[in-house]
């Protein structure tokens, strides 16, 4: 089989006597399919897929699901005493410390999680991509000028740096969306300059540059093509660290404001009550647990579904 | 030859990433507080804060102002704190065998623990004690920086 690295030529048997020596049809294959079926072969990623369309679909119907609006205090939500309900008949899922459903304040939070674990991954991504072409393709000064701006940024300690943003602008959705994506963007520029480095060495790139291609259109139109695969990946396995990382900034108290439940919220205000009302912490912390793995195993099954030798190809 | 002109590169690289701080860490700490609260307090009458001002220079152009914290800075004085009012160098030198020490002690725990587990587990390609490693540093890959405690 021969390969130019996108489209495979697949040589298959018809059946017969002469068949069995002599291809008599030629199947054009595409590495994508190819792709998606060795990922069909991999259990835990089906499972980790099957998970996240559950999450999803109950996060996005969380309007319609909830049974309370999540911001509300309810007086029926404490006891006598004033402490929070365990999970029951009227509050699903029990409630926190203020009277509110947990249920409700579970999928709202999950909406809240998801949008901006995605938000950040597609800043980063789309940064980090960019800079990172442009370092690796071009080289020379360029390169060691824009390494030296990812130094400077890596040389901050995150926690600093993080508090200092929210500080200095107040605590809100866009500022933890803003405050991630500084902090994450480095990861994604070394991994795509690193690409970007080993594929400008190769032939078809030398070729179209000795054709007079403009730089331009190769690096849209040649070297992006091959960068998907390992940011698809990495795409999909940095959302558990995002949305843990947004569970900190709220732990810190430079996240979404208080009354605005997000995942990360919830375990901060569980936190603080795990003895005595446990329900708090255990159900954003399941939910949490659940969606990095489903994530992790998605991402686990693109790794080895683009991997040819791996021990899903048939 | 080579090797001084690689010294060389490095070593403005590295000056350029000190540049780089510094402007940030200024602009920060410009952007969190008003210097003169954080120092005297907030019972400060505008007449006492404009003398402040004009005694500390802190109605110059902000490039002047960097400029004279840079050159301070160059010469060891780095202001005195907010919070304990005395300078700062004095802090960061009492405290500075203890974070060295934390560090190296960090480096060398890193070192000493990952060598041997990264050669075990190439060792042992493909077998469930490799997976294992990998799924560890994996889990700890994609924690963001400060999500790891």
């Amino acid at each position: 089989m021969f390969s130019n690295g996108k489209v495979d030529i697949e040589v298959k048997n018809t059946g017969g006597n002469i068949d069995r020596h002599f291809p008599t049809e030629l199947k054009r294959v595409k590495s994508t399919s190819r792709f998606w079926k060795r990922f069909s072969h991999n259990i835990p990623a089906l499972l980790g897929l099957g998970i996240i369309f559950l999450v999803l679909a109950i996060t996005l119907a969380a309007p319609s699901l909830a049974p309370y609006d999540p911001k509300l205090q309810f007086d029926e939500g404490l006891t006598p005493l004033g402490e929070p309900i365990g999970p029951g008949d009227l509050f699903t899922l029990g409630t926190d410390s203020l009277g509110r459903d947990i249920l409700s304040r579970l999928l709202y939070g999950g909406q809240l999680s998801l949008f901006i674990a995605l938000s950040v991954n597609s800043i980063t991504l789309l940064v980090g991509t960019a800079v990172g072409m442009i370092s690796g393709y071009f080289g020379g000064l360029v390169d060691a000028f824009l390494s030296r701006v990812v130094d400077t940024m890596l040389a901050f300690p995150g926690i600093l740096f993080a508090l200092a943003i929210s500080t200095i602008l107040k605590p809100g959705v866009g500022v933890v969306i803003l405050i991630l994506s500084l902090t994450g963007w480095t990861g994604i520029t070394r991994l795509v300059r690193g690409q970007v480095l080993s594929l400008r060495e190769r032939e078809f790139i030398l070729a179209a540059r000795a054709v007079g291609v403009k730089n331009r259109s190769i690096l849209l139109r040649h070297i992006v093509p091959h960068l998907i695969s390992p940011l698809i990946i990495v795409f999909t396995l940095s959302i558990p660290g995002i949305i843990l990382g947004e569970a900190v900034l709220s732990y810190l108290g430079a996240g979404v404001p208080p009354d605005v439940p997000s995942w990360g919220n919830l375990i901060q205000d569980g936190s603080h009550y795990y003895r005595s009302a446990p329900w708090i912490l255990l159900f954003p912390g399941m939910a949490i647990f659940l969606t990095v793995l489903g994530f992790t195993l998605i991402g686990e099954g693109f790794k080895d579904a683009s991997n040819p030798y791996s021990k899903y190809s048939k | 030859m080579k090797l001084v002109r690689y010294i060389i590169k490095r070593i403005v690289g590295a000056l350029f990433v000190l540049f780089g701080i510094t402007i940030i860490t200024f602009t920060l700490s410009n952007l969190i507080t008003d210097s003169i609260t954080a120092t005297y307090g907030i019972h400060i009458k505008p007449e006492q804060r404009e003398l402040i001002k004009n005694q500390f220079g802190l109605n110059d152009p902000l490039p002047l102002q960097f400029g004279r914290y840079v050159w301070n800075a160059i010469r060891g004085d780095l202001g005195n704190s907010y919070r304990t009012r005395t300078p700062v160098m004095e802090s960061i030198i009492k405290v500075l065998p203890n974070t060295l020490l934390l560090a190296v002690a960090g480096l060398m725990a890193e070192i000493l623990i990952s060598i041997p587990i990264g050669i075990l587990a190439a060792l042992k390609k493909g077998s469930v004690l490799d997976r294992l490693i990998l799924l560890v540093t994996l889990i700890g890959q994609t924690l963001p920086i400060f999500g790891g405690g």
